[in-house]
């Protein structure tokens, strides 16, 4: 196994396919780095050549031609993530706290190319902060991609209910 | 300066005079002016309904049958492309019982059908059709104008739809001021002479007063401190176009509390004039990378020579042009649309719709959207921690002292301009609240709370 491999926060068997417990456990985990905020520790569960997008209205809009709530490569992601540790970014103090409910993934039929997997997944967030609290819900599109020994999500897609309304700041991805 | 002279006498705890108007003074506010429900209530009359309001860009409603929903301050109104082509402003309220005749956003219709009783109205606001029309006293549907209400006064400037709620005053020229000179320039550097919005919209609220928005567009005394968060060690910002490594050095070798410290935003210059317009400048073309392109140059030097596209360059210094009460517009680099909505006196809905230039390479309309995204989205790197500050000075003037807040930078040191009362500063001073208060004061003037 190589180093990165062991490094790897949750090591999955690097074939071609992937057990749907397996997919399960591996999204749960996504969630749970970002309830925990654990950023650093949900960047490297990205590819470096990763898609982080959520778009600011529904259908399929082209995000290079309209404007989306978050569209993110991961040098974006980087400073989004160092930013979220500044002790002076003032809109997250105090920070939010939140906790992700995941449906049960539904995995998309392999393919011809077995080696990424496609799931979708409904959430809702919860959110508190200072005396509000705020609920979102969704879909998640993972695709997961063997990386260097271990799965990484190589597009995150969040289909946002809320997404084109005025809404109040994202701290943090959903 | 006797003004300041005057008030230091009684200082910033002074109790709010009765008068509305002298709430405004040349280096200070009264907190109520942000706090007070009664005076947002005259704001929405007295200005929002009396001077020009942005309400719509022209590309948005480009055939017959288009319309957008939009706000002359809390009036809901239909900005519509009639079949004769005409633009009109309609005011979205069935003449029957009130209800909204659309809540679209924006669309293509060819009429509006009230959905509670079925009156039918054409998109240039004419009655159209009254379902069992029979039950009427006689006479009675063609005695009453019965079309839609209608903003009095509609103008364009060169595709910039405004209007006005009021049949008279100044005319839109006139009261835009210096910020037709940005308008122009942006379509200027357009190789059609057009810019088109069709990006999508950014969309955000807070919890505060609608002029700290109006406000905070003019503002370069904050970014460095409300944007800590996007400076790293050493003093550069973090990267705001996608892929750009070098960007803005915010910070020098000296504390900014040092006495001699010099604000880097310092170098562009704030400009406040009458009926409250004013604009920032920013000289630095590194902000402006698209000016960088080889093809984008060639592509306004075959529209306008190569001399003019020199001085069209050179003359490209204004960043946001603030269009008070309701809009401000970045006119080079990350050009947008951003409409300032009151809601109420202490909540706020704010609009963004990047622009598009015709007729320039792709990279550079997918750069302004990319670059709106870590912008002014609610995820942004820079407008989240403006909400979160303009929310915090709404708690803070909670406080009743101090009564007043201070609006002095730069005050006795500005020059003058060549529009009528233009005052010219340096970037961080508040030369521009200070010329949008000029015209509320005016505006407010005869009124008590």
């Amino acid at each position: 196994m190589s180093a990165a491999a062991a490094e790897a926060p949750v090591r999955m068997p690097p074939i071609a396919r992937l057990a749907p417990a397996e997919v399960q456990q591996f999204l749960l985990h996504e969630a749970d780095l970002l309830d925990r905020r654990e950023l650093d520790a949900w960047l490297a569960l990205y590819t470096p050549d990763c898609t982080y997008w959520v778009p600011a209205e529904p259908g399929d809009p082209d995000p290079t031609r309209r404007v989306s709530l978050f569209f993110d490569d991961r040098s974006i992601l980087v400073d989004r993530i160092w930013r979220l540790g500044h002790p002076r970014m003032y809109s997250q103090s105090p920070p939010a706290r939140q906790v992700r409910v995941l449906s049960q993934a539904v995995l998309a039929p392999e393919d011809d190319a077995p080696a990424r997997v496609r799931t979708r997944t409904k959430f809702i967030l919860f959110e508190h902060r200072l005396r509000e609290q705020r609920t979102f819900g969704g879909t998640y599109e993972h695709e997961l991609v063997p990386h260097e020994g271990a799965w990484r999500i190589a597009r995150k897609v969040v289909r946002l209910a809320q997404c084109d309304t005025v809404l109040w700041n994202l701290g943090i991805p959903l | 300066m006797n003004t300041i002279a005057d008030l230091s006498a009684r200082g910033l705890s002074e109790p709010a005079p009765r008068s509305i108007a002298d709430r405004v003074r040349d280096d200070r506010v009264h907190g109520s002016v942000y706090t007070d429900p009664a005076i947002f209530e005259l704001e929405m009359k007295c200005i929002f309904e009396r001077t020009w309001v942005f309400m719509a860009h022209e590309s948005q409603i480009a055939s017959p049958g288009d319309f957008v929903a939009s706000r002359i301050g809390r009036i809901p109104v239909l900005v519509t492309r009639g079949a004769d082509g005409a633009v009109h402003v309609l005011y979205n309220r069935c003449t029957h019982r009130g209800a909204i005749v659309s809540r679209e956003t924006e669309g293509n219709a060819a009429k509006f059908v009230c959905p509670y009783h079925g009156w039918v109205f054409r998109t240039d606001g004419a009655l159209a059709g009254v379902p069992y029309s029979a039950a009427y006293p006689e006479g009675f549907l063609a005695a009453n104008d019965l079309s839609l209400a209608r903003a009095p006064r509609v103008a364009s400037y060169r595709g910039f739809v405004f209007a006005s709620a009021a049949a008279d005053g100044p005319s839109l020229l006139e009261t835009i001021g210096p910020l037709k000179d940005g308008l122009d320039n942006l379509l200027d550097r357009s190789p059609t002479g057009r810019v088109v919005v069709a990006a999508g919209v950014h969309q955000y609220a807070f919890r505060g007063n609608w002029k700290m928005q109006m406000e905070n567009g003019l503002d370069e005394y904050h970014p460095p401190f409300s944007h800590a968060s996007t400076v790293r060690p050493g003093g550069q910002q973090l990267q705001r176009a996608y892929g750009a490594k070098t960007s803005w050095k915010v910070f020098g070798e000296l504390e900014p509390t040092h006495p001699d410290a010099q604000s880097h935003y310092d170098h562009g210059e704030v400009h406040g004039a009458r009926y409250g317009q004013a604009y920032l400048t920013i000289p630095d073309a590194s902000r402006r990378s698209e000016l960088e392109l080889p093809e984008y140059r060639q592509l306004l030097v075959e529209r306008h020579g190569e001399a003019r596209a020199q001085q069209i360059v050179a003359a490209s210094t204004m960043s946001n042009a603030v269009f008070y009460p309701s809009v401000i517009m970045r006119v080079t680099g990350n050009m947008h649309i951003r409409v300032v909505r009151p809601v109420a006196v202490d909540r706020t809905e704010v609009l963004v719709w990047p622009l598009q230039v015709e007729g320039v390479p792709e990279a550079i309309n997918q750069g302004i959207v990319r670059y709106s995204n870590v912008h002014v989205s609610v995820s942004s790197f820079v407008q989240t921690d403006d909400l979160e500050v303009f929310e915090r000075v709404q708690e803070g003037l909670q406080a009743s002292q101090p009564e007043w807040v201070v609006l002095a930078r730069g005050l006795g040191k500005e020059w003058d301009g060549p529009y009528p009362d233009e005052r010219i500063g340096l970037a961080t001073w508040e030369t521009g609240m200070r010329a949008q208060f000029r015209y509320w004061k005016q505006m407010m003037a005869g009124e008590d709370a």
